[in-house]
């Protein structure tokens, strides 16, 4: 089965985190958003969904930022594409992104720029392949099926 | 079932019953499928459920297996099906899949794809006849 993208969007503020995940929804793809990198962490840990991707502002009030939280999310599903979106280029933390192979988004950015930033950044992940199963679960409907095609 | 004005039948949303006990992991799974058009409630435990279940008719409940105090998912899964919902498990623990695929219930191991909790739910509820279509958003593939 093909699959919409499913994105978890993090930005602290609140219209940016709107205007972004419309921008996308309206792209067509799947979007769940935290408003700050607590909130993110809680998804993040619960390890409840497969993430294609997480698109993250990079200064977040509190103890984590942008990149740590990309960093957190590889450490459950080592094949979500990372975007990182910052107004401070030359930061630490930016160049931290960068040594970590993310790809980076400098504002301001045209519409066009993040769709096309997203496009390709999930069009190069690994297992970008879309015929990817996801984890191993049977239904009852499922194994019928497959013991009736024996 | 109902048909719009061109005579084309209209699919009703669903009616699921989210019973899991992690606040985030309860507002995730309401959202998401709120998000394809579903019609959600959720519950943090047996209790909730049945009051739930009493309530109203949920076309499908989704119940995450380990849930504290004594009663498990599976004991709420025999009482979910007794009202006739479809039931749906959902699981972390990956060294028990053997035993929830002798429950005999459709059970997904975290993590899984939205789509495949739709795919999931949809088939368990047309295994019981239950007259709505799980909702889904316009596919796009990556």
């Amino acid at each position: 089965m093909e699959h919409r993208a499913t994105i978890l969007i993090v930005d602290d503020e609140a219209t940016l985190r709107s205007v972004f995940s419309d921008m996308m929804t309206r792209q067509g793809y799947r979007c769940i958003t935290a408003a700050n990198a607590v909130d993110a962490l809680q998804i993040i840990e619960s390890n409840l969904l497969e993430l294609d991707m997480l698109v993250t502002d990079v200064r977040m009030p509190g103890a984590l930022d942008g990149v740590a939280l990309a960093s957190k999310l590889r450490e459950y599903q080592p094949e979500v594409a990372v975007l990182v979106i910052t107004g401070y280029p030359e930061s630490a933390a930016m160049k931290e992104a960068k040594a970590r192979g993310y790809r980076v988004l400098e504002k301001p950015f045209r519409q066009a720029e993040l769709e096309h930033a997203v496009a390709k950044e999930l069009s190069e992940r690994p297992g970008s392949d879309k015929t990817r199963k996801t984890t191993a679960s049977v239904t009852p409907i499922e194994q019928a099926r497959k013991d009736k095609a024996r | 079932m109902r048909r719009d004005e061109s005579g084309a039948a209209v699919s009703k949303s669903c009616s699921v019953l989210v019973v899991e006990d992690d606040p985030g992991v309860r507002e995730l799974l309401r959202h998401v499928l709120t998000d394809e058009g579903n019609d959600v409630e959720v519950a943090r435990d047996g209790q909730e459920m049945r009051a739930a279940l009493d309530g109203r008719a949920f076309n499908a409940v989704i119940i995450d297996v380990r849930l504290p105090g004594a009663e498990n998912g599976i004991a709420l899964a025999r009482q979910a099906e007794e009202q006739g919902c479809a039931v749906v498990l959902i699981t972390g623990d990956h060294n028990h899949s053997e035993a929830l695929a002798r429950t005999g219930y459709p059970y997904l191991l975290k993590p899984f794809r939205v789509e495949r909790l739709l795919e999931v739910t949809e088939d368990a509820v047309g295994a019981v006849s239950a007259p709505c279509r799980i909702r889904r958003r316009r596919d796009r593939t990556t």
